[in-house]
């Protein structure tokens, strides 16, 4: 137990570079380093608050009310779910650290539990976020007891220990099946998205809203009851002793299960996930050549599409607009006939698809950790004949490949659901385009500020690192910056004027985007050290 | 060929790590760079391989500024560092080709030099595999190979024969001279003081950040074994 406490301690301070918030001079931890993670924490639960309550008051005024808890649970293990099966494989079997620890004298099994516990750590930092303030909501609107109280911590604890043993496990077996092939990493990240899509899916599938309220609320209890996500937990913290007893069984016995059977294997498992392919009998033939621009841009989606998280972190928000269209155009039937006649839809409409493309499509950023993502081998870009703002093209151009064509795809599913004016459609093309323009560019000047080399798995950069936090904040910000203003004259004016707001909005946001990644961003670029 | 005038680099919030440095390469020269860990020698090629910024001092790469133009001094000079770190989700051949893409290397010139060297450091038939299967000692050759298939006027290499079996230290060895005849120059630093003796023209060794003997082999070290002078002057406080 000891080691385990040991190892564990190591993990923590290394992986979450906690020694950066200690001064250098004395040793001991910064108070500035302590306020600003404070601040932080602050304005997280802030966040969180704002939008449950937002949310929760939707829901009351509907009369759906019980569905807050049930609902923000479900989103709570989806998201604990999904992030560890993006993740686990990385993390827990293939990390860089592995030889060093495998030369310890500690029992694999110890090695194992360590990141196996770091992971449940880092999920449950992540829960907090999400399971309080979804406690808090629900007991404003809905009545509650002292046992709702009582049991909301325990059930907390216990709430990611099954998600993250299946998740792992879904993890090992997807990089386990792709390893022996050529393609190994397109393979995990195409097995990674298909269960996310699957996932996704049912839930969009059963989130078409009927008139009822009543019973739809029926409908998303009796549906959230089937897949077992949340409602589990929704009914223990209610007090059914009965589900509370399953919920124990099935979050702890598979755990320790998991722990025991896997730490025993640890060493084998690991090395059977580093396999790799090697090409028997390899002829080279004549290489052709291309310009510095290319072979950049050429690189750049290489790397991409080389790290199954990578991939994953950036390309699901876009991929799950789509399948909410995909469902919505299956579903166009009923949502046009509250709307009575088949095409006339409220002028509105084209607008507020154009804010949700906007918002969703248009925040995508693969340039936030795409400096850091270089890691070790950034010296191979600093030592070539290149100038910066050709590196930066690259980076950015990739982060257009990846966000553009789901902007694409979705107005022309959207013109087969309602139609749209050419007019709308062009916007509805333009706005997000030029959001993620300025997400690309604002997003590689953090990561200039802000980046992170040492990193020993590629999800403490893609998922962890400040570069890609303050990126998102950076998207959030920009996109209520366009949208809000925008609305407010599309309502109070026109339509056009409307999008002529937003567009000269977004427009200006590039314009300083780009002056700052040119001017501040290539001189500090410059002063990198690896 | 490269010429450091009164460099000088100090890491922020950190130590000088290089104080004050000057010296001389010529066309055709092979230069050992040798001193004690942390003594200052990969700060050094890090900035003469524009990898690091400086604050004070100049280098000149065949006599052109670094500091005003970093790209037509980079275009001249091949860097391998320590420990290559390559692109590791690339095959070999998919790096060596981006290498050559990235240095305007002719489409001839890739094909008839990338045959050439892999054949000499029998790594021919790994190239079509990711890099990430290689062993240190391949990605060393490797890192080697993309260096020389440019044909640099300037080879900067960082403890060049660190990881590599005998056979391809000695081939390594044999492309400096041969690269030297041609008017190349070499500029590396190492551990190894046999070999520096056995291989440079002129040597320099650092200490603290600098320099603190610099000449001809023979002017450094005089009837004494390079290792002799070596531990006399890092020992001599």
């Amino acid at each position: 137990m000891n080691k385990l406490r040991i190892l564990l301690k190591a993990n923590i301070i290394n992986t979450l570079s906690l020694n950066k918030l200690r001064k250098k001079s004395t040793g001991k931890i910064s108070p500035l380093a302590i306020l600003l993670v404070l601040t932080v924490v602050l304005f997280a639960f802030g966040f969180a608050f704002m939008y449950l309550f937002l949310f929760g008051s939707m829901f009351a005024d509907q009369g759906l009310a019980a569905l807050i808890l049930p609902l923000g649970l479900t989103a709570g293990s989806i998201v604990t779910l999904l992030t560890t099966i993006s993740t686990a494989n990385g993390y827990l079997f293939r990390s860089r650290d592995f030889e060093l620890l495998m030369a310890l004298p500690v029992k694999p099994r110890t090695v194992f539990a360590s990141k196996l516990f770091y992971l449940l750590i880092t999920n449950y930092v992540t829960l907090l976020f999400v399971y309080f303030p979804t406690v808090v909501v629900y007991a404003v609107y809905n009545r509650t007891d002292w046992v709702f109280w009582t049991l909301s911590l325990p059930v907390f604890l216990l709430f990611p220990l099954g998600l993250i043993t299946v998740g792992s496990l879904i993890s090992y077996l997807i990089g386990f099946l792709t390893s022996r092939f050529r393609y190994r990493n397109l393979l995990s990240i195409i097995f990674t998205i298909a269960v996310f899509v699957v996932v996704m899916f049912i839930n969009f599938r059963s989130g078409m809203i009927e008139e009822n309220p009543g019973q739809f609320t029926q409908d998303v209890l009796s549906f959230l009851d089937k897949i077992k996500i949340g409602n589990l937990v929704f009914k223990s913290l209610l007090g059914d002793w009965q589900n509370l007893l399953l919920f124990i069984g099935l979050s702890v016995l598979p755990f320790i299960g998991f722990v025991y059977l896997v730490g025993k294997s640890y060493v084998k498992a690991s090395l059977q996930s580093r396999v790799a392919y090697t090409r028997k009998n390899f002829r080279m033939g004549t290489l052709k050549g291309s310009t510095q621009n290319r072979a950049l841009l050429k690189r750049e989606i290489r790397r991409y599409f080389s790290s199954s998280i990578y991939v994953i972190n950036t390309i699901v928000g876009p991929i799950l607009t789509t399948i909410l269209l995909v469902v919505m155009a299956i579903n166009s039937g009923p949502i046009l006939e509250q709307f009575g006649q088949e095409g006339s839809v409220p002028e509105i409409l084209p607008f507020i698809l154009t804010a949700i493309f906007t918002a969703m499509l248009g925040i995508t950023s693969t340039t936030s950790c795409s400096l850091s993502i270089e890691g070790r081998q950034f010296w191979i870009l600093r030592s070539a004949p290149v100038r910066e703002k050709q590196i930066f093209q690259a980076k950015i151009l990739l982060n257009l490949l990846v966000s553009v064509p789901f902007i694409l795809l979705d107005v022309i599913i959207a013109n087969f659901i309602i139609r749209i004016s050419l007019l709308d459609s062009l916007f509805m093309f333009i706005l997000p385009s030029l959001l993620a323009l300025y997400m690309s560019v604002i997003g590689l000047y953090m990561n200039i500020l802000f980046p992170r080399f040492d990193y020993e798995n590629e999800t403490k950069v893609v998922k962890q690192s400040l570069s890609v936090l303050m990126a998102m904040i950076c998207g959030f910000a920009g996109a209520a910056l366009v949208l809000v203003p925008g609305f407010i004259v599309a309502t109070n004016v026109n339509i056009v004027a409307g999008y002529l707001v937003e567009l000269a909005i977004v427009a200006l946001l590039v314009g300083i985007a780009t002056y700052l990644l040119l001017n501040q961003g290539i001189k500090k670029y410059k002063k990198l050290i690896v | 060929m490269l010429k450091i005038k009164n460099l000088s680099k100090t890491y922020p919030k950190g130590k000088k790590a290089v104080d004050d440095i000057s010296l001389e390469i010529r066309p055709g020269e092979i230069f050992g760079f040798i001193g004690h860990n942390g003594a200052g020698k990969t700060t050094t090629i890090k900035c003469i391989a524009g990898i690091l910024d400086f604050e004070e001092g100049e280098i000149f790469v065949n006599g052109t500024s670094l500091r005003e133009n970093p790209i037509a001094c980079k275009q001249a000079i091949a860097y391998l560092p320590d420990n290559p770190d390559l692109y590791e989700q690339m095959t070999g051949v998919q790096f060596l080709n981006f290498i050559c893409d990235i240095y305007g290397v002719s489409e001839e010139q890739r094909n008839k030099e990338i045959n050439k060297y892999a054949e000499v450091f029998g790594i021919k038939g790994n190239l079509g595999d990711t890099i990430s299967t290689y062993s240190h000692g391949m990605k060393q050759k490797l890192a080697l190979i993309s260096a020389l298939v440019r044909k640099p006027k300037l080879l900067v290499l960082d403890e060049p024969f660190v990881g590599l079996d005998p056979k391809a230290a000695y081939d390594v060895k044999q492309i400096m001279r041969e690269m030297c005849e041609t008017g190349t120059s070499v500029f590396f630093s190492t551990h190894v003081l046999e070999v520096a003796e056995k291989l440079c023209d002129h040597v320099a060794i650092i200490k603290n950040g600098k320099i603190v003997a610099y000449g001809t082999m023979d002017e450094v070290k005089g009837d004494s074994s390079l290792e002799d002078v070596f531990l006399e002057l890092v020992n001599n406080e």
